[in-house]
């Protein structure tokens, strides 16, 4: 990666800088704190990784909008995001970077300016031109629920087949769970630019752990309705009512299926739906079938000591 | 009544489960009672997954103790940062008289660090000894019993014992506080990684004794069997002791086995001559005190190619052809114990462009629309391990990453281990019955404990393609930082593409055990050992040929 001048790039960040603070709200309670400015000086003069680091982190940690305003600057340039993390680094793990830590103090952090740093990291073509920091930048946005439309844009564009991403992004939005993070899945599941196989495989990792969420349910009775091909349906209806951990998963990754018991009312009348429906319109295996009914019986005796 | 005790902290393992991301500089503050162990202001640089070793000299305090007392073990870890330091929290544990000599694992949700409980070394007759422990050992010809100072009796116990390293007291049969044998060279005990350098014999007591011609056994492929643990410890058993006598038996009326040079002391080497089952026992002064039991097999090999793919910068992985080579023989020392071996494929076929970089290594190029395929491989079939595959011969596949960023390595494609199914029941299974069992579970038939049980192991589903049923691979990615993590990892997956399940909760039915190669989280300096159960099932694998 090429750098550029500590010079250079002092008068751009400063620029940046004072653009960042006229978009952020202004807190006087640590404005003037001199720490703060000390941090913000060295995030935009030091060429030294760790001062770096610590700098970036205690800024992110905080609320305050200049201190954010920095971290946010810092992240869309060159010269800081390669004086944080070498070349050889960045041939590693991506989650041994020093950025990850910076992502995930972010991510961490409940404030609106520390997600809009991420946001606007996300869009930058500066910080999404190594595929090390998509990945992070992939799963530092899973912390921010209900996951923002700009999070979902950046998400849709790197699931795309083959991109190197798909699988991650899959992983990390089923991971968010949030309404918007759950659309952009079905729309994934029942795009037809990837193959079958790929998306029977998310069926079984990924819509697994939200099998009794509401906005899961109401996504699968759409695609059991017609959105999915015929050829899918069944795994789906297997993965609401019969999960078989030892044969569906490699040893390294097996997902717990949710506790039923805590499925909410409107869950389980949604699951019962679903569960008549499909036998009474899919060509089930017997034994699939026959653990519908099973679920069934025990949703409706549920549902009944509700009432 | 002073003795005294020593505490040696031994290494640092940062968990890999996705709490900890990045990279970080960690100072330790670590305690015995108050006084303060190593250098507070040392930093070292940690990421998860990674293990940090201690020089011992440097990390350890001597402490006397006497009756009532006791010591508190402190760790405490926090981020060295100017502003704001993360603290990774302390672990501490209270020593209790009476003292043992032992392995002292503490840990939180970040980290496992790992110290060595010494006691005193025996020999030194003017210091105060334990009231169990034997100075003079009056054991006759046919008695194992020694005299101790209180004036009981106590039997001598000697332990050859086949997991290595050698589990928490905790797990084993109880002891008094003896000898952890000094002797013993196991590469993990004495806290140094296993290296490609090492003679392919370099961890004692495997479940398979190699099956080979007398002329070509040596000290550097014979079996080492040794002894791990004895008290008391005024015994002073050494290497060559005449006491100890080993001596082969077979268990089936096929094995057989011979000793190489003597058949004396704490550690014989030992070579196969018939496949079948042998115990080794050994005595003390005419008394047997330890069997041993092991499966002697010719080494059979894992025909396996490599592939290592390269998509350009970002999407390529950073292994070598040599530095697959260094993998391999380091992942060979592990499997050896169960008798098998990676042994690179002749041939020469490729497909999908792929270019011979020496005999069964290649380079797979990934153009632009596809280089994708080298990031984030998920456990669904990925299509690199779909490309330039052998039938039937086990693709190695050098990616960039996994999906899960806590997964270092996957077994994606494999057939069914063909151990047989139990009626009604989905996947093989295989029963071990034998003195001592599998990985000393108990009972283990070693003293205390009773009578050995009969041991049940369940393997795994098969993952076989639709349209490439003979393709079977496993991954391995960059996030692998050390030769000794690669290896641990490549030999992990090809064990799970053998049909081994993960040894923890009932997954293999077997009690979790972390020394244990298939345990799913712990580190490569501990999870390093391959039972006599899982080498039967081994053979029984279509990879091995």
């Amino acid at each position: 990666m090429k750098r550029v001048t500590a010079g250079n790039t002092a008068l751009l960040i400063l620029a940046l800088l004072s653009a960042w603070a006229s978009w952020i709200p202004a807190n006087d309670g640590t404005l003037e704190n001199s720490m703060n400015n000390n941090l913000v000086k060295t995030l935009s003069t030091s060429e030294d990784p760790w001062e770096l680091n610590d700098a970036a982190k205690a800024l992110a940690k905080g609320s305050d909008p200049i201190g954010h305003a920095a971290v946010a600057t810092a992240l869309v340039s060159s010269h800081f995001l390669t004086n944080l993390d070498s070349e050889e680094e960045y041939a590693g793990d991506s989650r041994h970077l020093r950025l990850a830590s910076l992502l995930k103090v972010l991510a961490e952090n409940e404030t609106q300016s520390a997600h809009e740093i991420l946001l606007r990291a996300s869009e930058s073509s500066v910080f999404c031109d190594n595929p090390a920091r998509i990945d992070l930048m992939i799963d530092a946005l899973t912390f921010i629920r209900p996951a923002p439309p700009r999070a979902i844009t950046f998400w849709d564009k790197y699931s795309q087949p083959e991109d190197g991403f798909v699988e991650r992004t899959i992983r990390q939005i089923s991971e968010n769970g949030s309404d918007p993070a759950i659309a952009l899945l079905e729309k994934k599941l029942t795009s037809r630019d990837f193959e079958e196989e790929d998306r029977a495989w998310w069926i079984r990792r990924h819509v697994l752990g939200l099998r009794d969420n509401v906005t899961m349910l109401n996504a699968c009775m759409r695609m059991l309705q017609g959105s999915l091909e015929e050829a899918l349906r069944p795994g789906l209806v297997e993965v609401l009512f019969d999960y078989q951990p030892k044969a569906w998963y490699r040893p390294h990754d097996v997902p717990a299926a949710p506790d039923r018991s805590n499925a909410s009312r409107e869950a389980l009348e949604l699951l019962y739906l679903i569960g008549q429906s499909a036998q009474a319109e899919l060509e089930l295996d017997p034994a699939l079938d026959f653990r519908i009914t099973d679920e069934l019986k025990t949703i409706d005796e549920t549902l009944k000591d509700e009432r | 009544m002073a003795q005294k005790i020593k505490l040696v902290l031994k290494s640092l393992y940062v968990k890999k489960d996705g709490r900890f991301w990045g990279k970080a500089r960690w100072v330790l503050d670590v305690k015995v009672s108050g006084t303060q162990i190593g250098d507070a202001k040392k930093r070292f640089t940690v990421t998860d997954g990674k293990v940090v070793k201690f020089p011992s000299n440097a990390w350890s305090v001597e402490k006397d103790v006497d009756l009532g007392t006791s010591l508190t073990v402190s760790f405490h870890s926090k981020e060295v940062a100017t502003w704001f330091p993360d603290d990774f929290g302390s672990v501490t544990h209270t020593l209790k008289w009476p003292f043992r000599q032992s392995v002292l694992r503490l840990q939180n949700k970040y980290y496992r660090v790992t110290f060595d409980v010494l006691l005193e070394a025996c020999g030194e007759l003017k210091r105060w000894h334990n009231p169990t422990e034997v100075f003079a050992c009056r054991g006759t010809v046919g008695n194992p019993k020694c005299v101790t100072v209180s004036g009981a009796s106590h039997r001598a116990r000697i332990e050859v014992c086949e997991v290595r390293p050698t589990p928490p007291l905790s797990y084993l049969p109880n002891r008094i506080g003896g000898t952890v044998v000094g002797k013993v060279t196991f590469k993990a005990d004495k806290g140094k990684a296993l290296s490609s350098l090492d003679p392919i014999n370099v961890i004692p007591n495997p479940a398979v004794i190699p099956l080979l011609k007398a002329a070509d056994a040596s000290d550097k492929n014979a079996a080492r069997i040794e002894v791990g643990y004895f008290e008391p410890r005024s015994l002073k058993l050494d290497a060559t002791d005449k006491r100890l006598v080993w001596k082969i038996d077979s268990l089936d009326a096929k094995g057989k086995a011979k000793f190489l040079g003597s058949k004396n002391g704490l550690g014989v080497y030992v070579y196969g001559t018939a496949e079948g089952a042998v115990s080794l026992t050994l005595t003390f002064l005419g008394v047997k005190v330890a069997v041993y039991r092991a499966m002697i097999m010719k080494i059979r090999s894992i025909p396996c190619r490599v592939n290592l793919f390269d998509g350009g910068a970002g999407f390529q992985t950073t292994s070598s052809a040599a530095d697959v080579v260094k993998h391999l023989k380091t992942a060979n020392l592990i499997l050896r114990q169960a008798g098998v071996e990676l042994k690179l494929d002749g041939s020469n076929k490729t497909r999908d462009k792929a270019q011979k970089l020496q005999t069964g290594i290649f380079r797979v190029p990934l153009s632009r629309p596809i280089r994708g395929r080298a990031r984030n491989l998920s456990g669904n079939f990925p299509r690199a391990a779909r490309m330039n595959y052998r039938p039937e011969v086990l693709s190695l596949v050098y990616v960039v990453s996994m999906a899960d960023a806590d997964t270092l390595g996957e077994a994606v494609m494999m057939p069914f281990n063909t151990s047989p199914k139990p009626a009604g029941g989905s996947f093989p299974q295989l029963t071990d019955s034998g003195t001592p069992s599998a990985s000393w579970i108990s009972p283990s038939g070693v003293f205390p404990h009773g009578a050995a049980a009969a041991q049940t192991l369940e393997m795994m589903q098969q993952a076989l393609h639709r349209f490439h049923k003979k393709a079977w691979a496993v991954t391995v990615c960059n996030g692998n930082s050390t030769e000794m993590q690669y290896a641990n990892t490549l030999a992990h997956e090809v064990c799970h593409a053998m049909g081994l399940a993960h040894r923890e909760s009932t997954q293999d039915l077997l009690p979790e055990l972390n020394e244990n190669l298939m345990h799913a989280t712990e580190g490569p300096d501990v999870a390093q050992d391959l039972d006599i159960i899982q080498a039967k099932a081994i053979h029984k694998s279509p990879l091995v040929k």
